[in-house]
């Protein structure tokens, strides 16, 4: 038999709601991990002094030799700009099924953030002066609770208590840590087995940053040889100022063309302070 | 489809490309040079630039088990 309609414009159509697909963004997680500012500023400048001396005497004298101290400057400087550029036309625009420029925008603030995160957490991972590497296997099953109780051995001991504590994870190393909640323990694995993977666990607050977060490459500025490398640490100890809050979003009608040039810049500066640099740790897979 | 902006900057994939880094990454950080060259790290990562090492996720096989006793 043959179907009586062939004209593929006497069938009904469905669209989906009315933005283009949302691109599989990845996670932006650096925000809650650091001190984030977002002050009109390219320097943060936070100067230390230098340790001072002790004297214990062997005995009682009543004398004492006075020491000097100096004073070193630590600043923040804003040196990264990330741009997205893209040029609707006007009829692009009136004739689209699409809300063109809401979904190319939409799409700029993903991507962008994700830089911005990338950028942030190879530059936590490499101004990090903790170091770690894990036992033979990375973030096996076997190895996920040891690397979690080593480094907890790194952030105590201080005057201050530094109970925020996070470790960053890639995808690949999941399996091994989701193994280690599901067997694990009585009420935490059945938790983990009810749940899935949880956020804090070993007292730590577990992140997972997209795929190949971290790279041996040139990222604007700077140069970085994290790969197979990640970072833990305490919360909010180094500062990640974006200037102008956050993204600054600009539609300009140029010449020579219709419609709108969309661009989107956003600016960051990460540091991690030098008296408390040791607390965030590049951990060393192997 | 728009650029993916953070996937434009990949990991290095030759070993070309990584020497190349790292005589940037020499300059630019010279204290966490010294400590990964001291470490091996360099050369972990050469190797699996150039596929001397596979790095694979681990069967449950090879996994000992953990915690949770079996229930009598």
């Amino acid at each position: 038999m043959t179907l009586n309609f062939t004209e593929a414009t006497a069938y009904r159509k469905l669209w989906m709601p009315q933005l283009f697909q949302e691109f599989l963004f990845k996670a932006a997680i650096i925000k809650p991990l650091v001190d984030y500012r977002t002050d009109n500023v390219k320097y943060i400048e936070n100067p230390y002094g230098s340790a001072g001396t002790v004297t214990q005497n062997s005995s009682i004298v009543g004398t004492y030799s006075v020491g000097t101290y100096t004073v070193t400057a630590d600043t923040l400087t804003v040196t990264e700009e990330f741009v997205y550029s893209e040029h609707v036309y006007s009829f692009e625009k009136i004739a689209s099924v699409a809300d063109v420029k809401g979904a190319r925008m939409k799409d700029a603030m993903g991507q962008t953030a994700y830089a911005v995160d990338k950028y942030a957490l190879n530059e936590l991972c490499d101004k990090g002066t903790g170091v770690y590497s894990t036992p033979t296997g990375g973030f096996s099953q076997a190895n996920a609770l040891t690397i979690a109780a080593n480094l907890a051995s790194k952030l105590v001991g201080f005057a201050a208590s530094y109970a925020s504590k996070y470790i960053v994870i890639e995808p690949s190393d999941v399996p091994g840590v989701l193994l280690a909640m599901f067997g694990s323990g009585f009420a935490t694995a059945d938790r983990a087995l009810n749940n899935g993977f949880l956020n804090h666990w070993a007292d730590f607050d577990w992140y997972v940053c997209g795929a190949s977060t971290f790279v041996t490459a040139t990222l604007g500025t700077t140069n970085y040889t994290n790969s197979g490398h990640r970072v833990a640490g305490v919360k909010g100890l180094a500062t990640l100022l974006m200037p102008a809050g956050e993204m600054i979003w600009m539609e300009k009608e140029v010449t020579g063309k219709t419609g709108a040039e969309l661009a989107l810049a956003t600016y960051a500066g990460l540091k991690v302070w030098a008296q408390k640099a040791s607390l965030t740790i590049d951990i060393t897979l192997v | 489809m728009a650029i993916n902006v953070s996937d434009t900057i990949p990991t290095v994939q030759t070993l070309e490309q990584f020497e190349e880094v790292l005589e940037k990454y020499k300059v630019t950080n010279p204290t966490k040079y010294a400590l990964k060259a001291a470490n091996g790290d360099f050369d972990r990562q050469r190797k699996l630039l150039g596929g001397e090492t596979k790095v694979t996720a681990p069967t449950l096989e090879e996994i000992p088990k953990l915690g949770r006793p079996r229930k009598e």
